[in-house]
């Protein structure tokens, strides 16, 4: 579908002038095209309806909450793409949706050259090897009561791979290995280990498979400002190993924009800006974007009295 | 916070320390307020018992902090920084605590006070904000109640004056229509305009030292930036001194006076604001410098994480706590614990490392420029061993 896909939301005609806040609903400002390239995913008008009902035995549908609202992007092969927006902006409901994990009310996913939207749970299988994600918490995302070793190899019991018992261990302690663990530490349980350490057996559970498609949803930020580095380093490490395709997923701009080759601003459940990470920064063109950009604290005192003064030297809009 | 490092750390010899043995409270006006800092910390300790042995949470800070100045303390979760600053509201008094030193608020130590005269002083001469509003706001009573409750539990007035009071701080703090909204329940509030609440009802009686910890951290960055603006207009008019209690150092960039930077329990670098960003001095802050993505440097600078992590605080040896994580620390670091020195050339800027100045400058000159670590220790000459985390 590619380069012919109908795309009810997006306006390809490059930046939208001057669009005000009152126009976000209808205007995304995109400086590129979809479509095109070697996309490893293609999400086009994607949707998600939450039912509010009421009622305690019969219920009724009151009214609906749009969380996702018409999405539409792609990921290219081996690329790191960021969705970037405040709590609510349905970031983590758009990554759920493309894993699968909720189930879209609207709009088409397609994976690698298939729709994946509507496949139920049997027709999936396959699909999940290929696309796996790290979540936000590393204290909730793991079982308290498994061993490291057994965390790390259930995705591939489940999928019947490295089967036998010393196999499996070999594969477990490489992975280990490769995100930075000790493989010594296979038997231990997850209370044993630091936040950061957690992140990265999330992080090799989630490559066990040999996934085409790594969804990281807020990796870092229940991290430690020292620790963050290390398993941002080791995902784009990862990356550029593996050859992986990364969704990345987060609140912090500064982290989206290290992190991502291109990337998406949402807000109320709709793409607003979509750009490179260079083209983003330097000429926000959406004013969403541009309010996101200068609430960021930066760790500089004269960059601020310098934001500052630009402010007041400017006429008043 | 200017000059502590210049007192004798017992103290005892000004007119306050010698008055707040006595336990007696003395009202402000008695004293020379215009020169006293109001608050100063020196030498303060906590320790808490565990089944591990003893937990040495804060291990010795001394700092001060002037009217209407903002103190920024920045560290990592387990740098002792909440820590110290519950122990000078008196929330770490338990009975697995140990506490020393010394905490003069207007001349009075904190720490020999009652618990009766110091909720005197909790609410209303020093007030406290929290990271999470949702759980520091109780659910069953409107905000109006609350902030009414903390308005009479230090002023004798009626239930209507309290109130209107909680109205006009309501609408001090930027929430829309306060006169309706006093009484709301906070389940009705965002997480921005339920931080806005706590600070007004940390603002109702006028403290004189507003202590917040990790006030932003759970909200968005609009409106982190609004409520740390919100936050700079009521210092400018209220006069209020702040602490700020953060691990993001682009917010005590944007807010600070002066900064603390702790790692361990302890202060490894204090400095104002310009003088830290534009000289950091100490590895510790290098490190967290380097380790943070930014919106103002090019994107192919790679982060450069603090290799290991930090250490247990059970057992502390007597050596920098730093050390096992420092790329400096081979042949120029000496065993012991290195004082809080203030820099000679800068006297505003006080530092725990005992590295050579010459070799300080070359490793900052390298890592500013975007080089890793290895290279600036190559570049000062620092021998290489094969050691990794």
């Amino acid at each position: 579908m590619s380069g012919t896909a109908p795309d009810p939301v997006v306006d390809n005609e490059g930046v939208v002038g001057d669009p005000t806040i009152a126009d976000t609903t209808v205007a995304a400002v995109r400086r590129d095209t979809l479509g095109e390239g070697d996309n490893i995913l293609q999400v086009r008008g994607l949707e998600k309806e939450f039912a509010v009902t009421k009622g305690l035995f019969v219920k009724r549908k009151v009214h609906a909450v749009k969380a996702v609202n018409g999405v539409s992007f792609d990921v290219r092969r081996g690329e790191t793409f960021g969705l970037v927006g405040e709590s609510g902006c349905g970031k983590s409901t758009t990554a759920r949706m493309i894993c699968r994990l909720l189930d879209p009310t609207g709009g088409k996913i397609d994976f690698d050259g298939t729709d994946i939207a509507g496949l139920d749970r049997k027709a999936l299988v396959p699909f999940r090897r290929d696309v796996q994600m790290v979540f936000q918490d590393p204290y909730s995302s793991l079982n308290p009561r498994q061993t490291i070793g057994s965390i790390i190899s259930t995705p591939l019991d489940i999928h019947g791979i490295a089967t036998g018992e010393g196999e499996r261990k070999k594969k477990v302690q490489e992975l280990m290995d490769l995100v930075g663990l000790n493989p010594e530490h296979y038997n231990r349980l997850p209370h044993e280990f630091s936040g950061g350490q957690r992140q990265r057996i999330g992080i090799a559970r989630a490559i066990a498979l040999g996934p085409k498609l790594l969804i990281a949803d807020e990796p870092v930020s229940a991290l430690d400002v020292s620790i963050q580095a290390q398993i941002l380093n080791l995902l784009r490490q990862l990356q550029k190993d593996l050859g992986l395709s990364l969704l990345f997923i987060a609140h912090d701009l500064s982290v989206v924009r290290y992190m991502c080759d291109r990337m998406a601003v949402m807000y109320a459940g709709e793409i607003v800006e979509l750009a490179t990470s260079e083209e983003l920064y330097a000429k926000p063109a959406h004013p969403y974007t541009r309010a996101l950009l200068d609430a960021v604290p930066t760790p500089d005192p004269d960059a601020r009295a310098r934001r500052l003064a630009e402010r007041a030297a400017l006429p008043a809009a | 916070m200017t000059d502590s490092q210049d007192l004798t750390p017992a103290g005892g010899t000004t007119a306050g320390a010698t008055r707040a043995g006595d336990g007696a409270a003395v009202p402000a006006t008695d004293r020379p307020a215009a020169d006293a800092p109001l608050l100063e910390v020196r030498d303060l300790s906590v320790g808490f018992r565990s089944e591990d042995g003893l937990v040495q949470a804060v291990g010795g800070i001394s700092y001060t902090v002037e009217r209407g100045k903002t103190l920024g303390i920045v560290g990592e979760s387990g740098s002792g920084k909440s820590v110290s600053s519950m122990t000078l509201m008196g929330l770490t008094r338990t009975a697995s605590a140990t506490i020393k030193g010394q905490v003069l608020f207007e001349g009075r130590d904190l720490l020999t006070l009652s618990t009766e005269e110091l909720r005197r002083i909790r609410g209303n001469e020093i007030a406290m904000i929290f990271q999470d509003p949702l759980s520091s706001l109780h659910p069953f009573y409107r905000i109006g109640d609350q902030i009414i409750e903390a308005v009479r539990a230090h002023n004798d007035v009626t239930k209507k004056q309290a109130k209107a009071r909680a109205v006009e701080m309501l609408g001090l703090v930027g929430i829309p229509d306060p006169g309706r909204r006093v009484d709301a329940y906070p389940h009705e509030f965002s997480g921005g305009m339920r931080q806005r609440v706590m600070i007004a009802m940390a603002l109702a009686n006028d403290p004189k030292l507003l202590i917040a910890d990790e006030p932003t951290t759970a909200l968005d960055v609009t409106v982190q930036k609004q409520i740390l603006e919100l936050m700079d207009r009521l210092q400018r008019e209220l006069g209020t001194a702040i602490v700020m209690i953060t691990h993001d150092l682009g917010v005590v960039a944007e807010t600070a006076d002066d900064i603390a930077v702790m790692y361990a329990g302890r202060i490894v670098e204090r400095a104002p604001v310009r003088e830290l960003f534009s000289h950091p001095r100490h590895p510790y802050t290098w490190g967290l410098l380097r380790s943070i993505p930014r919106l103002d440097m090019p994107r192919d600078v790679e982060l450069v994480p603090v290799d290991g992590r930090p250490p247990s605080l059970i057992g502390l040896g007597d050596d920098c706590s730093f050390r096992a994580r420092c790329p400096y620390a081979a042949g120029c670091c000496r065993p012991g614990m290195p004082d809080l020195d203030p820099v000679v050339g800068a006297p505003e800027h006080a530092l725990r490392c005992t590295m050579p100045a010459e070799r300080r400058e070359t490793i900052w000159n390298v890592l500013s420029e975007g080089g890793t670590p290895e290279q600036a220790a190559v570049a000062a000459g620092i021998p290489q061993t094969e050691e990794v985390a």
